[in-house]
């Protein structure tokens, strides 16, 4: 019987001979090794993925959870009893420790509008901080449209017209109106502010602004009086709104056609804009 | 307490896994479910747990009567359960109906979150046991396991007993869960942190100011899709990676956007447990008979509406959605059929932002006049100033939306990726670690979002 092992024996065969055929084991053991080899990678990695998460998780957890500890708030603390318990207060207490003792809330501020920052790629408009540098050059025709050396624009305000708030709710006209005078000389810019108010977390900084071609007739001028709601007893006339501002009634002056045809899309632009950093988390309890 | 607060996922989640992984038997890690489930819903709200744990006493007592008795009794106990499931749904995630007067009425502090999936799981499980799909369970603290876990509380799934008991009773928490757990429930706070609070930026620029534009009308409302899109799928996968770090393996509770069944596809890619649920119960109603099938369609689309919201609004929205589904069905289903996906995607993508925008408004004139303005009518101007900041400023964002959602790109991504990942040696290192840093970058942001939001 022919002896296996010497039939396989690759040496003792010569180098001009040819080698048998090697069985195909070699080519799925090839194949096992391989799957071996990426499901334990696979799981190595699985394990690099719990790990560097779970220490993020955990890092981040142990740093918010070391800031409510209750001798912050001397003798006085968030007393557990059965009656704060069933009523939902000492919870309430322990949510609102939490959040306001969280460390560096500029810090936060300033990270998370800088993380913001990397979701687009800029509008290129401030509408917080207009430049205060650029000639007066309102209503000049300057067919080149020269940039000011500034890069922005003048503010001249024009108007500000308030009434004293009454003790009853009262709908209130409130203009307040910033002329731009800017060195694009084709256009003037027309910007309204509307009323706001700090403490209402749904009421949102908003303003109107309409711009006009200069060199052509004045076809379009939108001039918005918004009413307001004021609710303050004895606000003064600076006060700022309470409500939400309602809705924006256009004056008769304002030619709807002219701004489509007359004008180019960007030379006459008017938004009504809302200040989206002031936007309140969304409220998911309210989900079914 | 939600998904997406600080001290849930921060706090409340991970004790909850650890502790949750000193003993590997069953029951202990369902005790530990239950304890925690017991204080995310009554988290400020305590009053309102009472009614959820004596409802699970009802099911569990309605399940045995209906797996004892005869049909006609049977019967009878089902529409029992379904009266009690309906009426703790009205209470407890519908008191808007009822007057401040009304003693029915209870403050919103004191509702719990959750009725409206914890009610639909109860009437499941029953409906289960009477069909036969799955036997009545003798022991309760594993059907309180299955009723009162917070997984499904905010999002879903509603998933079924049948399919859940295998785990009550057995389950163990590997390497490999925790770590795809871990993952998921990242991605879910992304999801709702990051993607759905840039689509409301978007929403707010285009919708909510006094004047309306062409571009704010069309953008903004499908911005508002995308955030309810967003927000809901990202609860989805919250829900779906607390589960699996827990040991349990949910279905998911929506798939992907799809144009390829029209609008009934389209409507059906949300929620798609409960809509089974719905489906189930309205077939074996209806029957077999065409019509029948109908007309159990469309009020499967009323009664789902009325489900999210008791509203005139969301009323008309799901007898829009069935009458639209209706003749789908009967007419355009085969006459779409061999028509390419581009053609598909034209009819679904316009006829579901004008039948879902119909969410958004509180008055049927505030619809009436949003639908005006998309063909112009109203109209002072195009485009916002505000309109085009928010776009630019969340362009990126609304880049990745765009690709998670949109099938042939996430396809590319996904053939790129695993075309990378043969190299056994350094492309599966590189997929792999880059995908632990971008989940712990997502995390971190999330944290600081959340953070600073909280400040």
């Amino acid at each position: 019987m022919e002896n296996t092992a010497d039939t396989y024996n690759i040496s003792s065969y010569d180098d001009n001979e040819d080698l048998p055929e090697m069985p195909e084991e070699c080519a799925e053991s090839e194949k096992a090794i391989g799957e071996l080899r990426r499901r334990t990678n696979e799981d190595k990695f699985t394990f690099i993925n719990v790990i560097v998460l779970a220490v993020v998780l955990l890092g981040c957890a142990a740093y918010f959870i070391s800031l409510t500890s209750s001798k912050r708030y001397g003798d006085e603390g968030n007393k557990f009893s059965f009656e704060r318990l069933a009523n939902g207060k000492y919870t309430a207490e322990i949510s609102r420790r939490y959040y306001s003792t969280i460390a560096f809330p500029e810090g936060f501020d300033d990270l998370a509008e800088g993380i913001s920052s990397l979701y687009g790629i800029g509008s290129g408009v401030d509408y917080s901080n207009p430049s205060e540098t650029g000639a007066n050059n309102a209503g000049s025709n300057d067919p080149q449209g020269n940039k000011p050396q500034g890069g922005g624009h003048s503010e001249k305000t024009v108007t500000t017209a308030d009434t004293s708030a009454s003790s009853a709710e009262s709908t209130v006209p409130r203009e307040v109106q910033t002329f731009y005078d800017t060195i694009f000389s084709r256009t003037t810019t027309v910007s309204t502010e509307l009323g706001w108010d700090p403490d209402d977390p749904y009421s949102h900084k908003t303003s109107a602004t309409t711009t006009t071609n200069n060199t052509e007739p004045q076809v379009s001028s939108t001039t918005t009086a918004v009413p307001t709601k004021v609710t303050e007893p004895t606000a003064p006339s600076t006060s700022e709104s309470k409500t939400k501002p309602t809705e924006t009634k256009p004056t008769e002056s304002k030619t709807e056609t002219s701004l489509t045809e007359d004008t180019k899309p960007t030379d006459t632009e008017s938004s009504s804009g809302t200040d989206a950093t002031d936007i309140p988390p969304e409220e998911q309890e309210n989900t079914p | 307490m939600v998904y997406s607060e600080l001290l849930f996922f921060l706090g409340v989640m991970p004790v909850t896994v650890l502790v949750s992984l000193f003993d590997r038997s069953a029951e202990y890690k369902n005790l530990i479910l239950i304890l925690t489930s017991v204080v995310f819903v009554s988290w400020g709200k305590p009053l309102g747990v009472c009614l959820i744990f004596l409802s699970v006493i009802a099911e569990w007592l309605f399940g045995l009567g209906i797996s004892k008795s005869g049909k006609g009794t049977g019967k009878l106990l089902l529409a029992a359960d379904l009266v009690m499931n309906t009426a703790l749904l009205l209470l407890l995630g519908h008191n808007y109906i009822f007057p401040e007067d009304s003693f029915l009425n209870i403050r919103s502090a004191l509702l719990p979150v959750g009725a409206a999936y914890y009610t639909a799981k109860g009437f499941s499980y029953c409906f289960d046991v009477y069909t036969g799909r799955c036997k009545a369970e003798k022991n309760i603290f594993c059907l309180m396991t299955y009723m009162v876990s917070f997984h499904s509380f905010m999002g879903g799934p509603v998933n079924r007993y049948g399919d859940t008991e295998p785990g009550i009773r057995k389950r163990t928490v590997t390497g490999q869960l925790l770590s795809d757990g871990l993952t998921r429930f990242i991605i879910g706070l992304g999801k709702s942190v990051i993607l759905a609070q840039a689509f409301a930026r978007i929403r707010i620029a285009g919708l909510d100011h006094a004047d309306t534009t062409l571009a704010g009308s069309w953008v903004g409302m499908t911005a508002f899709l995308a955030e309810c899109w967003f927000s809901f799928t990202g609860i989805c996968d919250m829900a779906k990676g607390l589960g699996l770090m827990n040991g349990f393996e949910y279905e998911d509770n929506y798939r992907q956007i799809s144009t390829g069944e029209l609008i009934t596809g389209f409507f059906k890619s949300a929620n798609t447990t409960l809509i089974r649920l719905f489906t189930d119960v309205l077939r074996s109603v209806a029957g077999s008979s065409k019509a029948m099938g109908c007309a159990a369609l469309f009020a499967g689309c009323v009664l789902i509406a009325l489900w999210y919201h008791v509203g005139a609004m969301f009323l008309i929205v799901g007898v829009a959605a069935g009458a639209v589904m209706v003749i789908e069905r009967l007419f355009l289903a085969k006459a779409f059929e061999k028509l390419p996906a581009a053609v598909k995607a034209v009819y679904v993508l316009p006829v579901s932002l004008l039948i879902l925008g119909g969410l958004y408004f509180t008055d049927f004139s505030e619809y009436t006049a949003w639908l005006g303005s998309l063909f112009g009518s109203g109209n002072s101007y195009i485009l916002t100033k505000a309109l085009r900041s928010a776009l630019l400023g969340n362009l990126w964002l609304i880049v990745i939306a765009f690709v998670s959602v949109c099938e042939p790109c996430k396809k590319l991504v996904l053939k790129g990726v695993a075309q990378l990942e043969k190299d056994p040696e350094a492309g599966l290192a590189i997929v792999r670690v880059g995908k632990t840093l971008l989940t712990a970058a997502i995390l971190l942001i999330c944290v600081i979002t959340l953070a600073a939001e909280a400040v």
